[in-house]
């Protein structure tokens, strides 16, 4: 699913922040990616969904090299195959929680596609899934953090993208509720047999996660 | 997409209902301003037409027209009655039209003339007075009142009038032994007409015997008044048609020539154009005030994006990670920009009608005459340029936050 070879990024005027010599995630693999900040990770998720692109080396999605598509191309490619969840979920507060869930819809023909027929029937099917019991007609600025973060994952898995991509996905919740969200999130990839990348600070996120990696083991640039 | 920039819309109504509020009063403030500068300078130039001369004692054009035409300000000299008869006998002109002022009726000024102002007097497209009641004068004690007199006095035919001597509101002698009765009252007009009475000048010769220098030395009753000469010793001014408009030019230089007496001929349509042009400061500086309030509505919305546009970065990295290029983010702010000045110039506009419509009576009264018209070219140039103004000012945040999504990426660093 993702190929990094000699992988090199460096934000302009700035030494390397990325340099990964080999790395790669197989298809409806799970991998938790353990990183402390300022170790590259955000960077690293933002040329994995194509939003920069590397300086030299390989990077390869979905067995598609990104360097090679035009910058709009690599936008739709996102839209269209990546599921993402943030740190602090960016729901958009003034839209419902149905139409929040299915903006992925809005900007990618393919998750259209695969989502055919009933959009409403389906926001309520993911919702059972994650057990969350909520009017769907109310905007999203309603809910609690808890509610919030369940609707980011229906969000992300909206239009069954081949690749969930979760960033520090936890950090917005306390210490009890972090577990059940992991067990919640990595259910519903293995459901759909989506491969998942979680990067992280947290190793105690990990434990379900057949391979664990460090990002401080994979990139050779040295973060103070 | 245009379901979620109207809900992003909608999301921050509160403010944006008064911008779009701002933006329309503000387009609708410029645009009536434009067309009420028009509408004057329409009004305005109808005021008299197929009059050819305007002949009065010697003073500035601007004056003679303000005073014969629109019955503002005094005459600082008359003419005599002899030299008027002169001119107006002489071959090239074809009518002419003798005006007597001085007098007034609870503010609306009185005009002495004779039955050739209803035959010959023309405005606008060269239209006639017609009478909407009544008749011409029939005896010296005749009047005829203009159609806001009537209306704003509640005058009907047959009813009676004392005539006030001097021009102010507050009478301070009226010229209550001969009063005059109501023979017939003229159409509206939209023109000076409207706010005058006229009576013959006769009648004005009648009612000023025993008063010399504004003061009434003896009683006159109108049998006494009746058994002199009331042929005038002098008028104000005169309207004068010329058998062919040619000779304009010629007849002015003479009059201005006149031997007997210093008079002046004035050409109606150079001395409103003068007229006009005293008054193209105000409208320089309506016009600037107007633009302004289009401005500061532009820079009200421009402010309101801007001051959302760091709470919105977070929606746009996410639209971002939904694959939205950074080109339709752009699209979208910048819709949205163009969809609030453009309701702004739709509803600014439709409230010009509305007002318009609304307001036509009421205008017409005080002597704007307007018709409602389909926006004219220069309107929707201004439109135009509104709408332009709007679209460049809606640039800058969709240009701010173009820049902002492809730096910020999906990550925003707050």
């Amino acid at each position: 699913m993702i190929h990094l070879e000699n992988a090199v990024f460096a934000w302009p005027n700035d030494d390397a922040v990325i340099r990964m010599n080999d790395f790669s995630v197989g298809r409806g693999e799970k991998v938790f990616l353990k990183g402390r900040s300022g170790s590259g990770k955000t960077t690293l998720l933002s040329l994995i969904s194509g939003i920069q692109t590397l300086q030299s080396g390989f990077l390869e999605v979905r067995g598609e090299e990104l360097k090679k598509m035009p910058p709009h191309k690599r936008d739709v490619f996102r839209g269209d195959h990546v599921g993402y969840i943030f740190q602090q979920f960016n729901l958009i507060p003034w839209l419902s929680i149905e139409d929040n869930i299915l903006s992925p819809l809005l900007f990618s023909k393919i998750k259209r596609k695969r989502e055919k027929g009933n959009h409403r029937e389906r926001v309520i099917e993911l919702l059972e899934d994650l057990s969350l019991q909520i009017d769907i007609r109310k905007p999203a600025r309603n809910l609690s953090i808890g509610q919030q973060q369940r609707v980011a994952v229906a969000r992300a898995l909206m239009g069954n993208p081949e690749l969930i991509i979760a960033d520090e996905p936890t950090s917005a919740l306390d210490e009890d509720r972090r577990k059940d969200f992991m067990d919640l999130l990595f259910g519903e990839c293995e459901k759909r047999s989506s491969t998942l990348l979680v990067v992280s600070h947290d190793s105690l996120l990990a434990s379900q996660f057949e391979r664990i990696e460090d990002l401080n083991d994979l990139n050779g640039v040295e973060h103070v | 997409m245009f379901r979620l920039i109207f809900q992003s819309l909608m999301n921050r109504k509160n403010v944006l209902i008064l911008i779009y509020i701002s933006l329309s009063l503000s387009v609708f403030l410029f645009l009536g301003v434009q067309r009420t500068k028009d509408i004057s300078r329409n009004s305005f130039s109808r005021t008299i037409s197929g009059t050819d001369l305007i002949i009065g004692a010697r003073t500035g054009q601007v004056n003679l027209i303000l005073y014969s035409v629109f019955h503002m300000g005094n005459a600082v000299n008359n003419m005599g009655y002899d030299s008027y008869e002169k001119l107006a006998n002489r071959d090239e002109v074809a009518w002419s039209i003798p005006i007597s002022l001085g007098d007034s009726h609870k503010g609306f000024r009185v005009v002495g003339t004779n039955r050739d102002y209803f035959r010959f007097f023309t405005y606008g497209r060269n239209e006639a007075l017609n009478f909407e009641k009544g008749e011409e004068f029939g005896d010296p004690f005749s009047v005829v009142l203009g159609s806001s007199v009537a209306m704003a006095l509640g005058y009907s035919i047959d009813d009676s009038i004392i005539v006030s001597h001097g021009a102010g509101k507050i009478s301070l002698s009226d010229h209550d032994t001969m009063p005059f009765h109501v023979s017939g009252i003229l159409e509206q007009t939209g023109t000076p007409v409207d706010k005058s009475l006229f009576v013959p000048l006769q009648g004005i010769s009648a009612i000023h015997i025993g008063w010399s220098t504004g003061m009434q030395t003896r009683k006159v009753t109108a049998q006494q008044a009746m058994a002199v000469d009331l042929t005038p010793e002098s008028i104000t001014s005169a309207y004068i048609g010329l058998r062919n408009r040619s000779a304009a030019f010629r007849i002015q230089r003479e009059v201005n020539q006149f031997e007997d007496e210093p008079l002046m001929a004035i050409l109606p349509g150079a001395a409103l154009f003068e007229l006009w042009g005293l008054m193209s400061t105000m409208e320089k500086a309506l016009t600037f005030i107007s633009s302004a309030v289009v401005l500061i509505g532009m820079i009200s919305l421009l402010s309101a994006q801007l001051a959302v546009l760091d709470q919105r970065r977070r929606e746009m990295a996410l639209f971002r990670s939904l694959g939205a290029t950074p080109g339709r983010l752009f699209f979208m702010l910048f819709s949205e920009s163009l969809m609030m000045t453009g309701a702004g110039c739709i509803t600014g506009l439709s409230l010009l009608y509305a007002v318009q419509f609304g307001a036509a009576e009421i205008l017409k009264k005080w002597g704007f005459f307007m018709e409602p018209t389909v926006p004219s070219s220069k309107e929707w140039l201004l439109l135009g340029i509104t709408l332009a103004a709007g679209i460049l000012i809606g640039l800058f945040p969709a240009i701010i936050t173009y820049k902002k999504t492809l730096s910020d990426g999906m990550s925003v660093r707050s």
